[in-house]
């Protein structure tokens, strides 16, 4: 049966390596930073979603233009099952449902117009979504 | 021929045939993943090049410290990793082949080369681990008869106390253990990084849940190693020693699970134009596997 003093185990402790308490204080404060961070969001207030729209792109595809277009949710919820809507001024209305948008953060879709529109207004038009 | 070189030579197709073994187990379910397959194509080349570049050199690593032959130097472990990919590769595209995933005439090259790559990563992991999981104790016979590999359990098992003073001070053992952490956690989460219900988990968390899950994440990663003795687990120095085996071992640990999942999630494209603290909220959900896997590797390895 092996037995250790007391002298013993504080030796093994005085020679755990530099190295190894640095690697440990990385590891702490990138632990102690990503906890920090996530308890300042839980404490902050969300403001409900609210989304802006950019057109990106604007591409002829023969005799049809396709519209790629970054959507913003500057809100601080995220939200699911987003039904978009976009009318160009010809009346041509088309649809999209995106899975979700995290909080402050973008997706981006194409709408596909049936006809040529580079130089029309494009409008769009948030219908309904859900909680994730 | 002398002995040693027959012997080896007889070993190789056992090996082989372990490490087929390996990587089917391992990587059966990403194969089946839907997910999987649309990343083959999805995903940018210089993603797919980083990945690749992160993944080798800790196939390496596994290889030597668990490769699935015995340990013959650098170039040897070099050669297995290498054995592990090229295994790896078949097994991915024999069952993307017979699961109708890649067809010839439908897919195209780049696509097939897409999906098959990414595939060939996880089997290649199970074809490294096939011995440590698979294999008999040669390895451990062998570590006896001098081999300069060194085996924690053996150890563990033959001189008790004396081994875990110096794994726990030593700085080579130490940065082994940190590597197997990573090796650890980087499997797993790359098992279930792509799916897309990592992302749909934070979504539904508060940052509250988060927070519980990290710290959950790190208790459950401490008692996986030292307190639920599973087999291979690694006893604690002494008892008025825990808060630093906690500090320098669980908490490093944890901060390797959150660095490989917020790559994982990079490379597999889930943080894309996603805002800093959603991807942190998701990073630290996959924390969770990831360090379940980084504390099992511990063990197996």
């Amino acid at each position: 049966m092996t037995t250790h003093t007391n002298q013993d185990i504080q030796s093994a402790r005085d020679h755990i390596p530099i190295a190894e308490w640095i690697v440990a204080a990385i590891g702490g404060l990138l632990v102690t930073a990503s906890f920090g961070f996530l308890a300042y969001r839980a404490s902050s207030e969300r403001e409900p979603p609210s989304f802006d729209f950019t057109i990106e792109k604007l591409v002829a595809m023969n005799w049809q233009t396709a519209a790629t277009v970054s959507v913003r949710n500057h809100g601080g919820k995220a939200v699911a099952d987003l039904r978009l809507r976009a009318i160009c001024t010809q009346d041509q209305s088309k649809e999209v449902v995106i899975d979700y948008v995290p909080a402050k953060s973008a997706r981006r879709v194409t709408f596909v117009f049936d006809e040529p529109m580079m130089d029309s207004e494009i409008k769009f038009f948030v219908d309904s979504f859900t909680e994730p | 021929m002398n002995d040693a070189a027959h012997s080896a030579n007889n070993d190789f197709p056992t090996g082989l045939a372990r490490a087929a073994g390996g990587a089917m187990l391992f990587s059966l379910p990403m194969l089946l993943t839907m997910e999987m397959w649309w990343l083959g194509f999805t995903m940018p080349a210089t993603r797919m090049a980083v990945l690749l570049a992160v993944t080798l050199p800790t196939l390496m690593g596994l290889a030597y410290y668990s490769g699935f032959e015995k340990p013959q130097g650098l170039i040897g472990t070099v050669v297995d990793a290498f054995v592990a990919c090229c295994v790896g590769g078949c097994i991915a595209s024999c069952v993307l082949v017979l699961t109708a995933v890649v067809r010839s005439s439908e897919t195209m090259l780049s696509e097939g080369i897409g999906k098959v790559v990414l595939q060939t990563i996880p089997a290649s992991f199970g074809a490294v681990l096939a011995s440590s999981e698979l294999g008999t104790d040669d390895r451990a016979d062998s570590d006896a008869n001098g081999n300069n590999r060194t085996d924690d359990n053996t150890a563990d098992d033959k001189n008790g106390d004396a081994s875990d003073r110096n794994a726990h001070n030593d700085l080579g053992c130490y940065f082994r253990e940190l590597f197997l952490m990573f090796a650890g956690a980087i499997f797993l989460a790359f098992n279930v990084a792509p799916t897309e219900e990592m992302l749909l988990v934070a979504l539904k968390m508060t940052a509250w849940h988060a927070i519980a899950m990290g710290v959950l994440s790190l208790v459950v990663m401490h008692a996986f190693v030292f307190v639920v003795k599973f087999r291979g687990h690694n006893s604690l120095p002494d008892e008025s020693s825990q808060w630093s085996v906690f500090l320098r071992f669980t908490v490093p640990g944890y901060a390797i699970a959150l660095l490989v999942s917020i790559f994982c999630l990079w490379v597999f494209g889930r943080s894309e134009g996603t805002a800093f603290e959603e991807t942190l909220l998701a990073t630290t959900v996959l924390a969770m596997p990831a360090s379940v896997g980084a504390a099992a590797a511990r063990m197996i390895l």
